[in-house]
């Protein structure tokens, strides 16, 4: 069943035209004129209760403004955005109470007090009852490995404690939808690590939908079931991730020692279509398994070439989405 | 009376989170107090001139103030005026701005005035604890031991509860001028200008550093603005120059500005968020 449904959306800015130099700025001071910049343009997607879409684009692309309209802070230009039967100019409170946010670059922590009197606030604000907080916030803490900072100052935390705590108060009233805007942008690998698995964890547990904007694309492969690919203002794919890697070919790379002298001609010549790079002293053969069979290609190099060390690597997301802007 | 309770259980945590941020910044408070207290110093400085050369001398009376009355005045004015400088309102939207988190505050199922209005008394009740009662006591304690200011117990009493009252009328005035301001940086996406006009208008209209009386007609005049209430009415309130039949039209004159100013904030919002981009991301 739908959670949320955006229909036609679309969002508008006006933007101030200034002419360059000391002259354009004082130009600017009498006469000012604008120019309209369509962020979103007329999108429409569902969203069903307990996925976890990846929305992705380049900067500028609009998918953080698609969030923010979602979320109730920015106001479309046209169109609607339904939550859970709800829209925003009639339910924005209960549509709040159902949604939890991470804008990773904006905390919601409270900078100057100890982070356990953030959860409180937030227990208040949401009305959480005792029972269900205590369950919810001893969860989270040992989830996202919290208890040596709670009674830290905000300010006093680390980029990654204070990540794990931010997410952490955008789940402690249990909702529903859970936005997560770039959540592992400047964290090291184990803070990532550690989130990506709270977001597994809690879409199993308690079925948590979850809509994820990011640039890191292994968030997209780990976490996401379906994306949705925006460019200037537009979706260019919404769909599963298997489906648009099959879209693009479905491409294997194999990576091979460059000491086994491969021929690159014969390989060619057995396997047409195929691609053979020799980079950081390997062999990168780049094929799409629509045309070749991953099986044939490795029984060939076993037996002609007698290789034991393979690497075996999928096509990215990445790569896709780069395709995917090129072509458009 | 069951929503009054309800919307005080919802907001008492900011009031609470405001206090704890405001301790957090002890010496601050600290440093602040003593440049009043230096301030105060020169500009009483500048008063024993005026009295001293006055053709009464120091005991002259002008513009309805003996000398120490005006020591009196000037004191509780700078005590005043610290206490309605902190926990600002307007600067706390210029960070909600500037720093992207209003983005976070409004996915909140909470009401964007309220939370600053109860951060914002959090606040204020704690100056009053830790600073206004304790030095007024001191002050007023020494004031009255010494007979310097003549007032009888009753009367006092009386003064000290209509001061009360217009403190916290003036905490209200406050935090609306404060958001009002702050609803202005949406539009003008900078604070100092803003708050240099307001602080001038603060200090002047409300009597800081000249009392109202002594700018005779225009004094009147000032003295029903909303930011008399910010210094003015309440400190010759306690210093019991205000009769009492004044102090109940004050009283009405102030919700009356309460309303006003926050009904110009509800309209201003409503733009406001519709002004709302969020720049990069």
């Amino acid at each position: 069943m739908s959670i949320i449904s955006v229909k036609s959306l679309s969002k508008t800015f006006k933007k101030p035209l200034r002419e360059e130099g000391l002259r354009g700025m004082i130009k600017a001071l009498f006469s000012r004129k604008y120019e309209q910049v369509k962020a979103v343009d007329s999108i429409s997607f569902d969203i069903d209760e307990g996925e976890i879409v990846g929305y992705i684009g380049a900067n500028g692309a609009g998918k953080s403004t698609t969030i923010k309209m979602m979320c109730g802070i920015l106001y479309p230009t046209s169109g609607e955005i339904t939550v859970d039967g709800m829209d925003f100019t009639k339910n924005r409170r209960r549509i709040n109470r159902e949604m939890g946010v991470v804008f990773g670059q904006k905390t919601q922590l409270w900078w100057d007090i100890p982070l356990i009197e953030t959860f409180k606030i937030l227990k208040s604000i949401y009305e959480v009852p005792d029972e269900e907080y205590e369950e919810r916030f001893n969860y989270l803490c040992d989830l996202l490995d919290m208890r040596p900072f709670l009674t830290q100052t905000v300010r006093s935390l680390s980029l990654g404690q204070r990540m794990r705590a931010d997410f952490a108060a955008a789940l402690i009233h249990s909702p529903k939808i859970v936005y997560l805007d770039e959540p592992t942008i400047g964290l090291d690998v184990l803070v990532k690590d550690k989130i990506r698995g709270a977001i597994k964890e809690l879409n199993r547990k308690y079925n948590t939908t979850v809509i994820l904007t990011t640039h890191d694309m292994k968030d997209i492969e780990e976490l996401c079931n379906r994306i949705i690919i925006i460019d200037k203002g537009r979706i260019l794919y919404d769909g599963s991730l298997s489906n648009i890697k099959y879209r693009f070919g479905n491409t294997k790379t194999i990576f091979t020692p460059s000491n086994v002298s491969l021929d690159t001609a014969a390989l060619s010549e057995r396997f047409p279509g195929v691609t053979v790079e020799e980079k950081d002293e390997r062999y990168a053969i780049k094929f799409s398994q629509n045309e070749v069979d991953l099986d044939d290609m490795l029984l060939y190099l076993i037996n002609t070439y007698h290789v034991k060390d393979f690497k075996i690597e999928d096509v990215s997301i990445e790569d896709i989405t780069k395709q995917l802007y090129e072509k458009h | 009376m069951k929503s009054i309770k309800k919307n005080l259980r919802l907001y008492l945590p900011f009031a609470r989170a405001g206090m704890k941020s405001e301790l957090a910044y002890k010496a601050q408070i600290a440093m602040w107090m003593i440049i009043s207290f230096v301030e105060v110093f020169f500009v009483l400085f500048l008063y024993e001139a005026i009295y001293r050369n006055s053709p009464g001398g120091m005991s002259s009376v002008i513009n309805g103030f003996t000398f120490t009355e005006m020591v009196l005045y000037m004191i509780t004015s700078f005590m005043f005026s610290f206490v309605m400088g902190s926990g600002d309102t307007a600067y706390n939207i210029y960070t909600d701005i500037k720093e992207g988190t209003v983005a976070n505050t409004l996915t909140k199922p909470v009401s964007y005035r309220l939370r600053h209005l109860f951060t914002y008394l959090g606040v204020l009740a704690l100056d009053y604890v830790v600073v206004v009662i304790p030095l007024g006591t001191v002050i007023y304690g020494i004031f009255i031991g010494f007979g310097l200011l003549k007032v009888s117990a009753g009367a006092f009493i009386l003064n000290v509860f209509f001061f009360l009252i217009f403190s916290i009328l003036a905490g209200f005035i406050n935090d609306a001028i404060g958001y009002f301001v702050g609803m202005l940086v949406f539009h003008t996406d900078h604070l100092f200008g803003l708050n240099m006009m307001r602080n001038t208008l603060q200090s002047f209209l409300g009597g800081k550093m000249i009392p109202l009386a002594y700018m005779g007609a225009l004094g009147i005049v000032f003295s029903y603005t909303p930011f008399a209430f910010l210094n003015s009415v309440p400190v010759l309130t306690i210093m019991g120059k205000v009769d009492y039949s004044t102090i109940i039209i004050y009283i009405f004159i102030a919700l009356a500005w309460i309303f006003v100013i926050e009904l110009a904030n509800h309209l201003m919002f409503k733009r406001a968020i519709k002004q709302i981009t969020v720049q990069g991301g």
